[in-house]
This record gives C-alpha cells, structure tokens and sequence, in this order.
C-alpha cells in the first residue's frame, strides 16, 4: 500500500507506473493551488464596487468579466476606471465607476463591447427634460447621496452646481436651498459628483470625497 | 541575402501587438488587450477566458462560445503559434533565465543515430498529459464552484496588460494604486519560481494545444536527405535542443507531441543543413546558401 503511494498508481500487469512520483506531486499542485487561489480569492473579496451600467448583479458581473479593458477604453467620457488590488483581489482590474473623472450618458458602449455580457444589455428611452432630450435607461448604477459634512450648501454658502447639472430632475431643494436627492428619480449617472466644486472650493476639508457621491444601491440604501 | 532570425522576429512581432494594445490603453479605441481583442461586437476572446465565464456563470453566452469555435478552427489550421508569435510571456521568460547548466549528453550509439523513424513524431499520439493539464483542470473546477475565473487572476499574460494600464491610469490621473506593485511582482514571482512556466505550468498553453491536437498545416518538416542525422548518421540533437516545448523531430518515443509544436521556427533556424522547415517559410530557407558541413561538424 505505502509502496504503491510512493511509486505512483500501478498499471495492473505491466512494469510502468502510470505517473511518476513527480508527476503525481505536479499534478496534484496544480489543482490544490488553483482550488486554493479560487478560495482564498473568495474569502478575501472586497466590497461592492460601483460598476458600469448593466454591471450592476455583482455576482454575475464577476463570474463574467475578464478584465479585458475594453469598456474602460471605450468609454467616451472616461468615466470608467480599474479596480485597484486594495479593492479586493477578485475585483482588482476589473471596471469601476470614477465620477471624480467623467459622467455616466448611457450611451452604452462599454455593453456593446462586453463578449460576456459581465455588462449585460440595458434599454434607454428618450425622455424631455428643461428643453432637452435625455437617455433614461432601465438600470441604476447607484444612487447619488449628499455628504451634508463636505457640502458647501450644507455648510457655508448658496451652491447650486449639482442641482442645475443634473439631468434627470433628481436633485431639488430644500427649503434652507440645500440639495436633497430623489432616490427614485436617480440613476447614478455621477454627473452631480462630477461637476461638485467642493473639493476644489473647500480645499481646507481634506480627503478625496466631494460633496455629493454616487453609492451602490446596496450601499445607499435605496 | 539575411534572413531575420526566427527569435527576433518573433520579438518584433509580439511588440508589434504590445504596441496595438498600449495604444488602446492610452486612446479610446475599444479594442481590448489579449483577455478580449476585438472591434465593436466582434471580438476573439481567450479561449480559457471564455470556459471560465461560461463555467462561472452557468450561462450560455454566445459570443464567448463562437469565439471559441472560430479559435479552435484556427487551432486546427495553424496550431499553437499563439505561444511564440502574441503572448509577451516567453519573451519576459528570457529575463529570469538561469545560465544554461553544461548538460552531458548521452554518448550516441551509431546506429541508434541512424535510425530514422518511419513515421516520424506525428504518428505519435496527440495528447500528452502533464502538470500543465492538472492545473487547466484545476483552474477550471475552481471557477465552477466559486463562482468567477479563477485563473485569470493570477494570468501573467493579464496582469502585463494590467499593470501597463495601472501606469498608464498613475501618469495619466495621479492615481497611485498597490496594483502597480503588486501585478509585476506577481509575475516575477511566477517566472521565476517556475522558470519553464509555460512548459510546466501555463493552462492556457495546454488549452490551446489541446485545440491543436488535430492541427494539420504549419508544421515542421525534416527533409531526410539534408539531416545530417539521417543522411550522414552526425549525433546531431541542435534541433531538439533548440526546442522550448521538447519536441524531439527524429525520436517520436521520446518526444512531445507535434500538437505543442508553437511554429516558433527555432528548430530550422538552428539547423545547419537546412533541413526542417515550414510551409510559408520554406522558400526563404532553401534559396539561402546551405553552410558548409565542415564548420558543422564542431558544434555537433
């Protein structure tokens, strides 16, 4: 029995050993190691990220995606970005939302360009809005929600900018004329975090969050 | 008049893609990096890449299933050149190369050196199973039950391209990121604890050339009457020696199989007669002048 281990399983009736020890111990590494990385990476997955529209089932999103970049290069606006290894090993190269970078016009390229569907098909309709036509799609990529601590309308003075930007008529005002977002009416498009000035016009503040950041629906508690 | 050595143009040619891919990363081309190349909807997507996504999701997704038919088509045709003629990998091998140990070979017996092999290594079966398989196998069972691609995570050939836009994303936005660190030494890591990655390790190479395994064209031929092992009975090996994937053209027994043959050209480059070569290629080796056996006769 220990014999038979060690030379490796026997080929019943001839002298040749159907693997070597070393290639016994080869073999059985290589799939230990990839079970292994499989279950580690699993154990230790980050977060929820916020993903490109259509992204947005996280677990079908990750069974799917390659990180092949194309919807990262694709993008018009260039608001998609790479997930970092700090993000969580399963997620790092994969695509993530920067609304510091650029706005979400589901314009749906980076769908387009998906082999896997990780980003899977979304349907827009065109809808008026302040005398223009916009795209409202049928997914969220998230919700925005007011920092009320870093918020310039919130803290010192009238700002308006996320209010006027946004496209969808998601941001109103309160009665104080700070801005209050209707989580219905918001998709995730980043606009608002894109154009917030208060990072710039509050330097003092610290950090790299803004006034007005998207979450994940899971996250912001829609 | 010169012919380009089979290894620099294979340099120059992987850098040609390299270049195509950088390109991508800076502009906003869409075409994707190795994982998935492709313009707009159509897209060649790597065939592990493609199980793994179907594994993982447990769906059917039809792009990823006609790229690996059209793959495989091209498998069947051309064979592996993925490995030696795109993937950066055995370039960046060379770096982490140890000195070549003076390896003795066995004294040749005369008339095993004569012995020529009817059928040469094709009638040799066309699968041979080993590490690289298990690994393949072990990628793939890992990526059913957990749940995403598990070996795109640790794939050299990803974290290149990984680690070229993580540059790209810290020149370009002062986005700093551990990624940048952590993705090269990943792959030192792997190349250099495994030196012969893809010869060992690599299920992306014994995928592909389990898709060869019925490959038909682009293939080594040895003309008999110009090998000076077959024609003169020289214990000349400079052909198997030159051989990355240990293929052995003139012992079938003791070599892998012609399926991991990846056209890399090294075995008719090496040869001094001139006597192995491929079809696309062949007109170029014969119309050089064939070396004299003489200054042969020392390396051999």
């Amino acid at each position: 029995m220990e014999k038979e281990r060690s030379d490796g399983a026997l080929n019943a009736g001839s002298r040749q050993p159907i693997m070597s020890r070393r290639a016994f111990l080869g073999a059985a590494g290589g799939v230990v190691a990839m079970i292994g990385l499989g279950g580690a990476a699993k154990a230790l997955a980050g977060g929820q990220l916020l993903r490109p529209p259509g992204g947005q089932n996280e677990s079908a999103f990750l069974a799917r995606c390659l990180k092949c970049d194309r919807c990262r290069s694709i993008c018009p606006t260039g608001v998609i970005g790479i997930a970092r290894v700090e993000d969580g090993f399963v997620n790092a190269r994969t695509p993530v939302m920067k609304f510091h970078l650029g706005e979400c016009t589901f314009c749906g390229k980076c769908t387009d360009v998906c082999p896997t569907r990780a980003l899977q098909a979304y349907h827009t309709r065109d809808a008026k809005f302040r005398g223009s036509t916009v795209r409202v799609p049928d997914v969220r990529i998230g919700v925005a929600t007011v920092l009320t601590e870093r918020c310039i309308a919130w803290n010192s003075g009238t700002c308006e900018v996320c209010s006027k930007a946004c496209p969808y008529g998601a941001i109103s005002r309160d009665s104080g004329d700070r801005p209050v977002v209707h989580k219905d009416l918001c998709n995730g498009c980043g606009i608002c975090t894109y154009v917030c000035p208060a990072l710039t016009a509050r330097a003092y503040i610290g950090g790299t969050l803004r006034g007005i950041e998207v979450r994940t629906i899971k996250q912001g508690g829609a | 008049m010169m012919r380009i050595k089979a290894s620099k143009l294979r340099a120059l040619v992987i850098a040609a893609v390299a270049v195509i891919i950088v390109v991508d990363l800076v502009s906003r081309t869409g075409t994707g990096t190795i994982s998935v190349f492709g313009y707009k909807k159509i897209a060649a997507v790597c065939p592990l890449g493609s199980i793994e996504s179907l594994l993982a999701s447990k769906t059917f997704l039809p792009l990823a299933v006609i790229s690996f038919l059209v793959l495989l088509a091209i498998a069947i045709l051309i064979g592996r050149i993925f490995c030696a003629w795109i993937c950066p990998i055995p370039v960046m091998r060379r770096w982490f190369r140890r000195p070549p140990k003076s390896e003795e070979s066995p004294a040749a017996d005369e008339a095993e050196v004569r012995r020529v092999h009817a059928h040469g290594v094709s009638a040799l079966s066309p699968v041979k199973i080993d590490t690289r398989h298990w690994v393949l196998g072990g990628a793939l069972l890992s990526t059913a039950i957990f749940g995403f691609p598990v070996f795109c995570l640790v794939c050299p050939i990803g974290l290149t391209f990984g680690t070229l836009a993580v540059l790209w994303r810290l020149l370009h936005f002062n986005e700093p990121s551990w990624s940048l660190l952590v993705f090269p030494a990943m792959i030192v890591l792997e190349l250099t604890v495994f030196r012969k990655w893809c010869r060992k390790v690599c299920p992306l190479g014994a995928l592909i050339s389990l898709m060869s395994a019925l490959n038909i064209f682009v293939r080594p031929k040895v003309d008999h009457t110009t090998c000076l092992r077959t024609a003169k009975g020289v214990d000349c090996q400079l052909c198997k020696e030159a051989c990355y994937e240990e293929i052995d053209l003139h012992h079938a027994d003791q070599s892998q199989p012609l399926a991991e043959c990846t056209k890399c050209r090294d075995c008719s480059d090496v040869c001094p007669v001139h006597a192995i070569t491929f079809p696309f290629f062949q007109k170029k080796s014969s119309s050089e002048g064939v070396v004299p056996v003489d200054s042969v006769h020392e390396e051999a």
